[in-house]
């Protein structure tokens, strides 16, 4: 942990003192709900954790780059979409794998789907959405939020098809 | 909600049991890198407890209902959702912040927008995201983005 890191805890208890000196009638909903959150938080984070230590340790980093290259057709797409939902880092870290992907020739609509999929259907992300809003949020999510996805996936690659008639990344790797 | 914790830690617990009998050493490795995950989050999960703490003690809930509620309507929803566009949250620590504004009176239409836009959508790495696959691409994929994450929140609004 940084002393960057430890800025904006501080900031906000800093508030807390502050707020809580002034109406110090709030003191015990306050404390109440930030003790309640942040139980329900240890309950599961640890958990979160060693799963996502787990697939660091176990799959090796280049293996999520090796599927996707021969992935195609609906199999690919679905592909696509599993990989990109793997717990493997910040958004950032997949736009070069993207840029890679669409110069060795994967479709657009694949790339579309794997990068929305880092993004948005990270199963880590997942299971704190689970215990925070319930399973009839998270799985109704989930569910319209894929099909989002793959939809968007095969528009955007008609929409660029149509101007350019095909994708060329502006930094092509490989 | 403790189903929940129960089922995930009986999980995380048997891969972790799977794998220390398979390899302990890549074990260890790997449990390296489940506490430097774990050290990276901690501070802002502390950071959102508190806000959460503090927004409960100071926001009147009848001002959340009013500007993310069922009343809102679609206003609510475009604040929601863009509110989630801009916002740079780590998403893990999202969700604790939406289920507070959830009990404290906000629709499931205007949270969902909000999980959504903040989860799929990214404007601070969007000139990352165009250097690296070209600028309609990005353009087309966020904006796009902030679209579906509507339909996806009206439809949640509507079946839940």
């Amino acid at each position: 942990m940084s002393l960057r890191d430890l800025m904006l805890p501080s900031a906000a208890v800093v508030l807390a003192v502050v707020l809580l000196r002034a109406f110090p009638g709030r003191t015990e909903v306050v404390l109440g709900t930030s003790l309640r959150f942040f139980v329900e938080m240890l309950l599961i984070l640890p958990a979160v954790m060693v799963l996502v230590g787990l697939f660091g340790g176990w799959v090796p980093k280049d293996v999520v780059a090796r599927y996707l290259g021969r992935a195609s057709g609906l199999g690919g797409l679905l592909l696509s979409f599993l990989m990109g939902a793997l717990p493997t880092g910040p958004l950032y870290m997949a736009f070069p794998m993207a840029s890679a992907l669409l110069a060795k020739g994967a479709r657009v609509a694949n790339v579309v789907a794997f990068l929305s999929a880092w993004a948005c259907i990270k199963v880590p992300q997942e299971m704190v959405e689970l215990q925070f809003l319930g399973p009839k949020f998270m799985a109704s999510r989930l569910v319209l939020t894929v099909a989002s996805v793959v939809g968007m996936g095969i528009l955007v690659e008609k929409l660029l098809r149509r101007k350019y008639g095909g994708v060329r990344p502006i930094r092509a790797e490989g | 909600m403790t189903y929940t914790v129960v089922v995930i830690n009986l999980f995380a617990l048997a891969c972790l049991l799977w794998s220390l009998l398979r390899d302990p050493a890549r074990t260890r490795r790997s449990l390296a890198i489940s506490l430097r995950s774990f050290l990276r989050v901690l501070p802002s999960v502390l950071a959102i407890v508190v806000l959460i703490g503090l927004l409960r003690g100071f926001l009147p809930p009848e001002l959340v209902s009013r500007i993310l509620g069922e009343r809102s309507g679609f206003g609510g929803v475009m604040v929601a959702a863009s509110l989630g566009t801009v916002l740079h949250i780590p998403s893990i620590i999202s969700f604790p912040l939406a289920a507070s504004v959830l009990e404290e009176g906000a629709s499931v239409t205007a949270v969902a927008a909000f999980v959504t836009t903040l989860t799929m959508i990214g404007t601070v790495t969007l000139p990352l995201e165009a250097r690296e696959l070209g600028r309609r691409f990005a353009l087309l994929r966020n904006g796009l983005s902030f679209v579906l994450a509507i339909i996806v929140a009206l439809i949640m609004g509507a079946i839940l």
